[in-house]
């Protein structure tokens, strides 16, 4: 059996982090089921795991002035229930597996989790967030969209750890948030959408789109959404086409037991064209 | 009545819900060897040599057992009557493996752990064959799944194993071909229905030990006590007396439990051994090694006149059973026989189709049993049909169903794998059905459908079903009730009690009947050697053919007790009443309670057990009726469907436990949509079932429906017992024809394979907006 650790301390887990690699630990729910046995054996994890889900001193919603700062540890069902987490947040939590499930486990876990499927992920990307990875000798804040670096694949080296979730205080016209899965609970997305715009005298000047499971990383196009500022509805209405094939551009779904391309391929676009028909 | 149709909570949940011994493994010793059974990795293979040396030499396991070890006798595992309708095409261990999950040795060890490590260390050679996986190309395909010799059919099935045909069968009633030509309209469309799970929550559990008298006891988590008992001395050649199968709570079987899986493996190591041994399947055991539903494709065609009177049903079916013949036939006629007479004035019928073999995990008994596919294709057809004649379908339904006190000749020509029997509808109130349905679910404000936004639109569908109530002379079912002293009752009945509450109901009819209260009846059931025979949970049997043993049983001892208490007070029995608790000479109001006469029967004067016993076949096998209507709101973005309703009404005769019996019919409801919107076994192209855990095989959650609303018919069936017919099975033949009738309403899109899936439903948007 592997060395399994109860960390008292940040300190302490990156104390530890720093002298070898282990296995970050939060609410386990994506390392059981990935390390799961068939016997009741205990489960045969391939490094020591650092059991970090405790650490007080991560679990905490904090709001500042421009930005609101999540604790790694803060569970999702804890997260529901701050004023402060933004909506568009919220609308995805509330459809993450199951309310057992939201009970343990953690945003941080879902960002180290890395899955293509991973629902916190695409609200984030619309909210430009920030992960905080923290090392004995420094910490580094990356933008979400630099975290993911391909599938299944962080930015995070062995002696760091995600500390903290940072995400701008934004105040938008209006968003959307979609999952699409097989049922409604306790399943995983076949396609998600999280959208967000803001406009100023009658022009657009914020537009967003991310979308999850249609791509190894979640899909953000920061040179689509440019090509929307400074239009006015009317005209970026009729840009609709244009944008939604730039988009398809983009995406790479699969067949998998889940879904299949055709179906991942169409409702993206239904998605966009119904995002962008909210628009006024 | 006092007890039937009153919601009494059944007399086990509570026990249960406080996590008393229940269960079969609860009933293990706790130094059983642990059976575990190393499964082939190949859809068919030939297996050359099975070198167990290593395994053998590990300490702590007991043995090994490879199919040199047993006799060669080819059996049937369904656990049906005997002669069984399925073939005996199977071997308690055989040198080929027929699906991925098929047995190639068993291991008995004294930990989980060795016998796991037992597992790995077995090495097997296997000369690997090509599959059948398609079962539209199984027939007289070059790959033949039994070739072997030794097996064979029970009675003429249709059983042509070299074509790879595990059963066929052909029936007609007029001249179809003619009745179609006739027609003023025709309607012709295939449907497909695939591999379901059964998903009960205790996985299939056995466990085995002897005796102080040297015999065989075993706790099996089964539908089928007495089945078991004799397949078991049949294969195994264990004299019958030397045998007791006990059922003890049983957590869910919707008829995956009907057949034996673990028990052979447990009754040979402990008979041989000696010691006590025991199995639990894994789920990946149950998803890939026990049963599914048949998948099966029908070919419909329906003939009609213009004015909406249908003339021709016409009806091909293939289906699937997967690597074993078990239950090949009966389910394939139940797909006509108890679908079809609901359209029972038509001109001419056909009704014909093949059972195949394929290397798939074998198909079996399942809730519904061939009534759900049936049903979703002959309800979805007569829905097209409407709309080919610009007609309701709900006034098609009226004019064309099955009406009280009427019949249908095939109730006469298909029975269970055998010829059936003649009956008229006593009870059929499936006019008031779909008009109460039609009310409850508002048809009339949203059909076909309305625009909820820009991308949801509401709708409705609906669907007619019947099922039967036992199979008339086969099933039979019997009941012992004694008296104690201080005047209650046992109840000993074979009948299963799987978690549908049959022994609460039984208990129910013998109070109703006693005139006592239900905690005056203690009842036991399921115990080969202590409670009498019956047949099992399965064909919706318990309550009209058990409850009718129940019924005269307990008459019979209401006739015990007024004979004796008429001695007492010196009168005739004609001239005694009894209300359940007080004895009366009518002549000279002398009284005598029944606590006094059974202790006194006990103790003190005349002294004798009273025991009376009953039992009881049918004669015919009473329909319930239902209509299911659903309403849905569909998203035609992502082709998602919310279900927003589903409205029963259900004629199932007097309900005895209405909450019982909406739970049945809610069970079925729900376990049905999940087969309607997403439950599937997906195999991959080598064979292997890719959605063998409850991660990837999704079943309906408490999220997924938001209204379940469940009404009786008032109804008496005067052949079953206070009125009753069955309420099992029922629930679960509308929602997948309910539901395509739903999507076509609101899109105009027809789903003629299950499930329908969003993917499926978009696809087919897709190519109705390139037709346009
Ligand atoms: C039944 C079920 C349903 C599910 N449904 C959904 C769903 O609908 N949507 C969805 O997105 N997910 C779903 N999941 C997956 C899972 O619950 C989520 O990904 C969850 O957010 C993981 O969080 P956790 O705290 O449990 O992570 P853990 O399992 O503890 O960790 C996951 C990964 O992140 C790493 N990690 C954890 N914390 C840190 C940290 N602070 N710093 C660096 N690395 C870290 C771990 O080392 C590990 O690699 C489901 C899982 C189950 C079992």
């Amino acid at each position: 059996m592997v060395e399994q650790i109860i960390v008292k301390s940040v300190e302490e887990a990156l104390s530890r982090l720093s002298e070898r690699k282990y296995i970050i630990y939060a609410g386990g729910t994506d390392l059981i089921v990935q390390n799961r046995t068939v016997s009741e054996a205990p489960i045969p994890f391939k490094n020591p795991v650092l059991y970090c889900a405790n650490l007080k001193e991560l679990k905490y919603v904090k709001e500042g002035d421009d930005y609101l700062y999540i604790g790694a540890m803060t569970t999702l069902s804890e997260l529901l229930t701050y004023e402060s987490v933004p909506k568009l947040l919220k609308e995805a939590i509330e459809q993450m597996a199951s309310p057992a499930i939201r009970n343990i486990a953690t945003l941080a876990g879902n960002l180290g989790n890395a899955s293509p499927a991973g629902d916190s992920l695409v609200p984030l990307y619309t909210l430009n967030a920030l992960i905080k990875c923290q090392s004995v000798k420094a910490s580094r804040l990356i933008p979400i969209q630099d975290f993911f670096v391909g599938l299944k694949k962080t930015a995070l080296t062995d002696s760091e750890m995600i500390t903290e979730i940072i995400i701008p205080k934004n105040r938008f016209k209006s968003t959307m948030y979609r999952k699409v899965g097989t049922r409604k609970a306790d399943a995983l997305s076949k396609v998600s959408f999280a959208g967000a715009y803001s406009i100023v005298h009658d022009k657009i000047c914020d537009f967003r789109i991310s979308i999850g499971a249609v791509n190894v990383t979640v899909v953000r196009r920061f040179d689509i959404e440019a090509k929307l500022i400074g239009k006015t509805i009317e005209q970026a209405q009729k840009m609709k086409n244009q944008i939604i094939s730039l988009y398809l551009s983009s995406i790479k779904p699969i067949n998998d037991q889940r879904s299949n391309i055709e179906y991942r391929t169409q409702v993206t676009k239904n998605l966009i064209s119904a995002f962008m028909d909210t628009l006024d | 009545m006092k007890t039937v149709n009153k919601s009494f909570p059944s007399v086990d949940g509570k026990g249960i819900m406080m996590g008393r011994v229940a269960f079969t493994d609860d009933y293990a010793l706790q130094n059983s060897l642990i059976v575990k059974i190393l499964r082939s990795p190949h859809p068919y293979a030939k297996i050359k040599n099975i070198d167990a040396s290593k395994a053998l030499a590990l300490a702590g396991v007991e043995c090994v057992l490879t199919h040199k070890d047993f006799p060669r006798i080819p059996f049937t595992r369904a656990g049906q009557g005997y002669p069984e309708p399925s073939p005996h095409d199977k071997f308690i261990l055989d040198e080929f493996v027929r699906y991925i999950g098929d047995e190639v040795a068993v291991v008995a060890a004294t930990s989980n752990d060795i016998c796991e490590e037992a597992l790995s260390l077995i090495d097997v050679e296997y000369e690997v064959m090509d599959p059948v996986l398609n079962f539209e190309e199984a027939i007289d395909s070059s790959h033949i799944l039994h070739p072997e010799p030794e097996i064979h059919e029970m009675f003429p099935i249709g059983f042509e194993p070299l074509r790879n045909i595990a059963a066929s069968y052909h029936m007609h009633i007029g001249d179809v071909e003619l009745s179609l030509k006739e027609s003023d309209v025709v309607i012709q469309q295939s449907f497909y229905t695939q591999a379901q799970q059964h998903t009960a929550l205790e996985p299939h559990t056995v466990n085995a030990q002897m005796d102080y008298q040297d015999r065989l006891v075993l706790y099996s988590s089964t539908q089928t006590p007495f089945h078991v008992r004799r397949i078991l001395s049949q294969t195994l050649g264990i004299p019958l007396s030397k045998i007791r199968v006990i059922k003890p709570r049983v957590g869910g079987g919707f008829g995956g439990k009907q057949a034996l899986h673990g028990e052979m493996f447990v009754s040979y190591i402990t008979y041989k051994t000696k010691k006590p041994s025991k199995i639990v399947f894994t789920r990946k055991e149950v998803f890939e090694s026990s049963y599914t539903r048949h998948p099966m494709r029908l070919d419909i065609k329906l003939g009609a006149d213009k004015d909406g009177t249908l003339k021709a049903i016409d009806c091909y079916v293939l289906s699937d059973t997967g690597a074993y013949g078990e239950h090949a036939l009966t389910v394939f006629m139940v797909a006509g026989s108890k679908v079809l007479p609901l359209y029972n004035k038509v001109d001419s019928v056909r009704f014909h189709g093949h059972v195949v073999y394929t290397n798939h995990t074998p198909a079996g008994a399942f809730r519904g049993y061939g009534a759900i596919q049936g049903n979703y294709a002959l309800e979805s057809a007569v829905d097209m049909l409407c709309r080919k004649l610009h007609m309701d379908p709900i006034e098609f339904r009226q004019k064309n169903m099955m009406k009280e006190n009427e019949t249908s000749p095939i109730f006469a020509i298909m029975g269970e794998g055998t010829e059936g029997t003649a009956m008229n509808m006593e009870s059929c109130k499936l006019d008031y059905c779909v008009k109460r349905g039609k009310e409850l679910i508002n048809w009339d404000s949203i059909y076909p459908h309305k625009n909820v936004s820009r991308e949801k639109i509401r709708s409705v569908g609906m669907a007619i079903a019947m099922q039967g109530s036992g199979i008339p002379y086969i099933d039979m079912g019997s009941a012992i009730i004694k008296l104690n002293d201080d005047g209650f009752y046992n109840l000993l009945i074979g009948a299963t009690d799987i978690g549908q509450g049959s022994d609460t109901i039984l208990a129910q009819i013998a109070a109703e009947e006693l005139m006592t209260s239900l905690d005056k009846v203690i009842v036991y059931s399921s115990d080969t050697d202590l409670t009498p025979f019956d047949t099992g949970a399965y064909a919706s049997s318990t309550t009209f053919i058990s409850g009718n043993a129940v019924l005269k049983a307990a008459k019979k001892m209401k006739g015990l007790l007024i004979e004796e208490a008429s001695k007492v007070l010196k009168c005739n029995v004609t001239e005694t009443d009894f209300d359940g608790f007080t004895f009366k000479n009518t002549v000279n109001d002398e009284i005598i309670n029944l606590r006094d006469l059974s202790n006194r029967l006990t103790y003190n004067e005349d002294q004798k057990q009273l025991v009376a016993d009953s039992s009881y076949v049918g004669h015919k096998s009473p329909p319930p009726f239902m209509a299911g209507f659903i309403e849905i709101l569909i998203d035609r973005e992502t082709g998602e469907i919310e279900i927003e309703n589903y409205v029963s009404v259900v004629d199932c005769g007097t309900p005895l436990n209405p909450k019982l019996a909406q739970g049945q019919v809610e069970g079925g409801i729900v376990q049905g949509l999940g087969m309607a919107l997403y439950e599937n076994v997906i195999i991959s192209s080598k064979g292997k079932n890719i959605t063998s855990d409850f991660l990837n095989y999704k079943v309906p959650t408490r999220m997924e429906i938001k209204k379940l609303v469940t009404e009786f018919a008032e109804s008496y069936e005067s052949s079953g017992p206070f009125g009753a017919k069955s309420v099992g099975e029922i629930g679960i033949d509308t929602p997948p024809a309910a539901l395509a009738n739903a999507i076509e309403n609101a899109l105009g899109v027809r789903m003629t394979e299950l499930p329908m899936t969003p993917e499926k439903i978009i696809r087919a948007l897709k190519a109705k907006e390139k037709r346009q």
